[in-house]
């Protein structure tokens, strides 16, 4: 399956630290998933301005995962962070106006808890938000269902146990991984958690992988 | 309104990041390693018969 419009995978998450498991695993089960995928991070390019960066990335992408988790009152300002549903927006917006192609957009949007959403962003009541709770394992069994409606043609994925357990076996090789190569497993830029993610997928291929990794082309 | 561009997908890699091959080249030593140290821990255990088990000594 190769890394085309209808494989690649939006990622709409926060980028903190404390977040960084959840986004790690969202990679990996993105890749694992057989699809591609694509965010703000992965051009570290100051010259271009980010919502142009971000509107770019979506244009490409027919999938998304928007997690909105972190609309949350920050302690210094008493304001909350609307980065996340701003994007979720204009993915929305693309689907509504960005003509043939983009109307067959689809996307998962995660909160925290399920119906914490309904108090600050009550358009979307009715669509049907899942709960990560923070949790990478429940996050990878959401994303492997959502990714298993939009596998092409009769490609089945493997179910999520499956997936977990591949990650938790990633996530155990990782920090020996780093150390030969001298990289700070704690401060892996996006590249750099990419690269690591398709060639370990690479040498643990399954049977719904292209057999030469096309489907990974980051 | 100008309509969204849809065109296949391939980041450019950048130069200062680890590359595929060489991340590709450490995993398989990371795992020839857990592999040889797999080895040594059953051969220490005795279990491939190229060390008498304790037991077996008495």
């Amino acid at each position: 399956m190769p890394a085309t419009y209808d494989t690649s995978v939006f990622i709409n998450c926060p980028f903190d630290t404390d977040y960084r498991p959840l986004l790690e695993a969202v990679v990996f089960a993105v890749y694992d998933c057989g699809f591609c995928p694509r965010c703000a991070l992965e051009m570290d390019d100051s010259s271009q301005v980010r919502i142009q960066k971000i509107t770019s990335i979506i244009g490409q992408c027919r999938l998304a995962i928007h997690d909105i988790s972190r609309t949350e009152v920050d302690d210094t300002f008493a304001l909350p962070r609307f980065n996340m549903p701003f994007e979720f927006g204009i993915f929305v917006g693309a689907k509504a106006f960005g003509g043939r192609e983009h109307r067959r957009k689809a996307c998962v949007v995660f909160d925290v808890e399920r119906y914490r959403f309904q108090k600050f962003i009550s358009h979307i009541a009715g669509q049907d938000i899942r709960e990560h709770r923070c949790d990478v394992e429940l996050m990878i069994h959401q994303l492997r269902d959502f990714l298993s409606c939009h596998c092409p043609g009769a490609m089945i994925l493997p179910g999520g146990r499956m997936l977990v357990e591949r990650y938790h076996e990633f996530n155990r090789q990782l920090p020996g991984l780093c150390a030969k190569v001298h990289l700070d497993r704690d401060a892996l830029t996006y590249r750099d958690l990419t690269n690591l993610v398709v060639s370990w997928v690479l040498l643990h291929p399954l049977p719904h992988h292209a057999p030469n990794g096309a489907h990974m082309a980051a | 309104m100008q309509q969204l561009r849809v065109r296949e997908v391939m980041p450019p890699l950048k130069s200062k990041n680890i590359t595929l091959a060489q991340a590709k080249r450490a995993w398989l030593e990371v795992m020839r390693e857990e592999r040889e140290a797999e080895e040594q821990k059953r051969k220490d255990r005795g279990g491939d018969g190229s060390r008498i088990a304790p037991e077996a000594e008495v």
